[in-house]
């Protein structure tokens, strides 16, 4: 396909992880990879912005914390509208959720960078973390009436049996949801952008007149690449009202 | 302001709109989140979300039906049976998972503009003006 002067260009090798400092212990691989240097990236900003923005000082907010209060008001609007005043002991975990997330999508969003949510392990890792949770404090503050959320109320016993197994395969089908979508949108956008950059260097390698129509894919990229900030925020906004709604169902198992 | 030292009368007018700010700050807080309107760029990414959600969350529910059928299928012995009863199972639940999504609370909290438009008794959150919701709960006969 492509021609000698246009360079191989490979969609997912953006996706590839490298060793930046080479770990081993007791025969394991611990090394640092771009992918944890991206997460460390991630993290000391989301600390940087909070503890900056958090110091106050004399006078007018400066921008840094007009933002760190956006972010949190934000967050805290979506865990009290979908997990009540009481969800509100879940704040650091959503939260820390959140800007990670957000943070991850956005700065994979920068030419030449790694997008830590576009690789399948880290969203399933977050999204066993919030199933975990939900279960754990699900069964510590209510016991075996958590259970009830897979028996609604004013079923029919004859159909009770379906309608509990229809409900368990639901409950247990939310960890995968919850990372694929997190995980299959980043993919498949940096994929996606990734592509339309190789078609605007392929013809640009072609010859003559063929040069022009490169505008075309470039132009495409402009549009994609504005999607993908949507995206990106999006998908971090979707990631985290969907684990206060899972913490609402612990908090509150015969709500629905 | 560290130039202009407050005097008595200005300190009582002080307390008064601090009064004042924090009866306002109260209402709002009872008010709670129902009262606080959402803006219009918000709803569209909302969709955009709702959407993604329904379609990831019919996929897994299929996914993971099949799966348990598999599974299960595999410890009892049983190879195509449960595989296929399962999967179906998962099918139900997708479709479940996208009434749950569509409709949180019953046809009366549905988020999705309601099909029947006969109903103008619907109070609260952002729908354009002539579309109410569904009937009474458990009303569906003119939903397809």
């Amino acid at each position: 396909m492509a021609t000698e002067a246009a360079p191989a260009i490979n969609p997912i090798e953006q996706f590839a992880l490298s060793k930046v400092v080479s770990v081993e212990i007791a025969g394991h691989d611990f090394s640092l990879t771009n992918s944890s240097l991206y997460m460390i990236l991630v993290v000391g900003l989301t600390l940087g912005l909070m503890f900056q923005g958090a110091k106050g000082g004399p006078g007018v907010p400066g921008r840094l914390q007009a933002l760190a209060e956006v972010a949190y008001e934000f967050v805290a609007g979506m865990v009290k509208s979908a997990a009540g005043e009481a969800g509100m002991r879940f704040f650091p975990l959503v939260f820390s959720l959140f800007m990670f997330i957000l943070l991850s999508n956005l700065i994979g969003l920068i030419p030449y960078s790694f997008t830590v949510t576009s690789h399948i392990v880290v969203t399933a890792a977050m999204a066993l973390l919030v199933f975990g949770t939900v279960v754990t404090v699900g069964v510590r503050e209510h016991g075996l009436h958590f259970f009830k959320l897979f028996v609604p109320s004013g079923v029919p016993i004859y159909i009770l049996p379906l309608v509990v197994a229809i409900e368990i395969i639901s409950f247990l089908s939310r960890p995968l949801s919850h990372s694929v979508r997190l995980f299959a949108n980043m993919l498949a956008g940096h994929i996606t952008l990734n592509v339309f950059g190789g078609f605007v260097v392929m013809l640009l390698g072609a010859a003559g007149v063929l040069k022009v129509l490169a505008i075309l894919p470039g132009a495409m990229i402009i549009g994609l690449f504005a999607l993908e900030l949507l995206v990106a925020f999006l998908q971090a906004y979707v990631f985290t009202m969907l684990t206060c709604m899972y913490l609402n169902d612990a908090l509150h198992p015969s709500g629905h | 302001m560290p130039d202009d030292k407050p005097e008595n009368g200005d300190i009582e007018a002080l307390k008064t709109r601090r009064e004042a700010l924090r009866q306002a700050l109260d209402s709002r807080r009872s008010a709670g989140g129902a009262a606080n309107p959402k803006p219009q760029a918000d709803a569209e990414g909302r969709a955009i979300g709702y959407g993604l959600r329904a379609a990831s969350e019919f996929a897994a529910a299929v996914l993971v039906g099949a799966a348990i059928g598999f599974g299960l299928d595999h410890v009892f012995g049983t190879r195509p049976w449960l595989s296929i009863v399962f999967f179906f199972l998962g099918v139900a639940s997708g479709v479940w998972n996208v009434i749950r999504i569509a409709m949180p609370k019953g046809p009366e909290g549905s988020v999705l503009p309601p099909l029947s438009r006969e109903s103008p008794a619907y109070k609260g959150g952002p729908r354009p003006a002539g579309e109410g919701a569904n009937g009474a709960p458990g009303r569906d006969d003119d939903e397809d």
